[in-house]
């Protein structure tokens, strides 16, 4: 178990010398200039904007980072040929693998709370209201970014960098149309159809489910069990993608 | 032979620089005439591109509801533009239809547009679309269906539909305690405009807006100023059928008792009177409020106190 750590805290540190934090800067800039720009807009709600606009920044930079630096992880090992010296030693191939996703894990969780604190830092400054239900959001989109790198790190087990990137944005496209094309189909006439969405329902990550932006820009709470269920699912849903990836990765040759 | 090199790659990268700056300066240049190229109309005229709601909806994945401040904020450009032109008015319809189904609880689109739509352009049939829709997602906005109730009430002269949705505005809970009174005098007949300007006064307490309040003060004074005319050219047929011939001047309306003092132009203007046709108008807008020309729907005659204007009693 502290081989997990030891890897964990050693993609943590490869993501900080990356720069990937540089990141907060794009965001506070973006954020305050924005709310800088609403002040003087007026027929507008500038509480619901500023806080939609930090939610969705919050999400978009969050994804990216996971897409692009969880597409990375294995693949820059095995490009460097540093994967040898680490699969000399006596650690699991899923130790490394689990190592690498905390390591993700805990960069995206200090650059969300970072974030979150520029944000909120933002929110008072325009006097717009600090509801919880911003907190609720952050949290579900905290659990959405662990399912997508956990999507990044699954396909970047057994392809190319780029087709791992190609892949996980589909992948997240997908995820927050399912329940779309669900609904769309239930509609039809066919039983075969539905049945095959059905099952691709199940099979593709909803991400939708762990959306609850708009709700919590206008200050609505969502049920505690409503989230719990929903990051359950998430982290649940991700533990799927984590263990195929642990086996794609056992079957590897180097 | 350092110093050689070294000064000739200065003289390379100052080359350089000024190149790129020489080329940034010219793709400026490009831009700010790109700019007086596309003009305003030209700009307003992306909203119309804008695909409908339904489909957008999927193509914005969970970001939804900043896609629809984004195009708010863009449609906010032209609403209340003063030359904005009615295919301008169009496209701001559309935008603020796809954002709505984008975000359908964002309630100060369906509020503004509703206002400038259905009050202001002079399109009410889109203004009341927008605050139906509006009304339908968000039960709970009593201002909403208040604002359709005026529209209906004044700018359409349609005292059943107006009746309809004050009914509506007067059971959503926390609405003012004055609109049920206010509903029952203005569902007994339409037009009238000292009930239409207490809608407006009323209204433009609710809104925290500081341009839709600027907005509603205008059309107010518009009102007022309407009440005026139709006041004068009263007077005037009223001395006309005294004295056999129209006054020369409004003054001689005062002079010879038929109104005890002249009204002032709430806009600041001057009222001027048309001898020939015994019309009166107002130097501050030529184009009267197109209501009043409507046979169906009359309005009140007397002029009312409002905004620093000074009240007139018929003689």
């Amino acid at each position: 178990m502290d081989a997990i750590g030891v890897i964990a805290l050693n993609a943590f540190r490869e993501t900080l010398r990356d720069k990937i934090l540089y990141n907060l800067v794009l965001f506070a800039g973006l954020l305050i200039g924005l709310s800088v720009l609403l002040a003087d807009l007026s027929i507008t709600e500038h509480h619901k904007v500023i806080a939609d606009m930090g939610l969705a920044a919050i999400n978009l930079i969050g994804v990216i980072i996971a897409i692009f630096v969880g597409i990375s992880l294995v693949n820059k090992e095995i490009e460097r040929r540093t994967i040898y010296t680490i699969m000399a030693r006596p650690i699991s191939r899923t130790f490394f693998i689990l190592g690498k996703y905390l390591g993700l894990a805990l960069t995206l969780f200090v650059n969300m709370t970072i974030m979150m604190a520029v944000f909120l830092a933002t929110l008072w400054l325009y006097h717009v209201p600090i509801e919880q239900s911003l907190f609720q959001a952050v949290e579900l989109i905290f659990v959405e970014i662990l399912v997508v790198t956990a999507i990044a790190l699954f396909f970047s087990t057994f392809t190319s960098t780029t087709l791992s990137a190609i892949f996980t944005l589909g992948l997240y496209v997908i995820g927050h149309l399912t329940a779309d094309l669900r609904s769309v189909v239930a509609n039809g006439e066919s039983g075969g159809v539905k049945a095959v969405v059905d099952l691709l329902y199940y099979l593709c990550p909803n991400l939708e489910m762990l959306n609850i932006k708009g709700q919590a820009a206008v200050g609505i709470l969502v049920a505690p069990e409503y989230l719990l269920l929903a990051s359950l699912y998430g982290v649940m849903y991700a533990g799927v993608l984590l263990t195929s990836a642990c086996l794609v990765f056992q079957k590897r040759d180097f | 032979m350092k110093i050689v090199r070294s000064r000739s790659s200065l003289k390379q990268g100052l080359a350089q620089v000024v190149f790129g700056l020489m080329l940034l300066a010219g793709s400026s240049v490009l831009l700010h005439l790109l700019d007086g190229q596309r003009t305003a109309v030209a700009r307003a005229e992306q909203l119309a591109y804008l695909p409908k709601g339904e489909y957008l909806k999927l193509a914005v994945l969970g970001y939804r509801q900043v896609v629809a401040d984004l195009i708010w904020l863009q449609a906010v450009q032209h609403i209340g533009a003063k030359r904005d032109t009615q295919r301008g008015y169009s496209w701001t319809y559309h935008a603020v239809d796809v954002l709505t189904d984008l975000d359908p609880t964002f309630v100060p689109p369906y509020q503004a547009t509703g206002l400038f739509l259905g009050v202001l352009a002079g399109r009410q049939e889109e203004g009341l679309a927008i605050l139906n829709k509006g009304s339908r997602h968000n039960p709970l906005i009593w201002q909403l269906p208040f604002l359709a109730g005026y529209i209906s009430y004044y700018e359409r002269c349609d005292a059943a539909a107006a009746g309809e949705y004050f009914r509506m505005a007067a059971q959503v809970h926390g609405a003012p305690a004055y609109l049920p009174q206010l509903a029952a005098r203005m569902t007994v007949e339409s037009g009238d405009s000292t009930a239409a300007l207490e809608f407006l006064d009323r209204f433009s307490r609710s809104v925290t807006d500081e341009r839709l309040r600027e907005a509603l003060l205008r059309r107010m004074k518009e009102i007022v100023q309407e009440q005026d005319l139709r006041f004068l050219e009263e007077s005037i047929r009223r001395y006309r059928a005294r004295y056999g011939q129209g006054p020369a001047k409004l003054e001689d309306l005062m002079l010879h008792g038929i109104i005890s003092q002249l009204p002032e132009d709430p806009l600041g203007g001057q009222y001027e009177i048309d001898f020939l046709r015994g019309t009166v108008s107002a130097s501050s807008k030529r184009e009267r409020l197109r209501i009043h020309e409507k046979v169906a729907c009359q309005v009140g005659a007397g002029p009312k106190t409002w905004a620093g204007t000074s009240s007139v009693d018929m003689q």
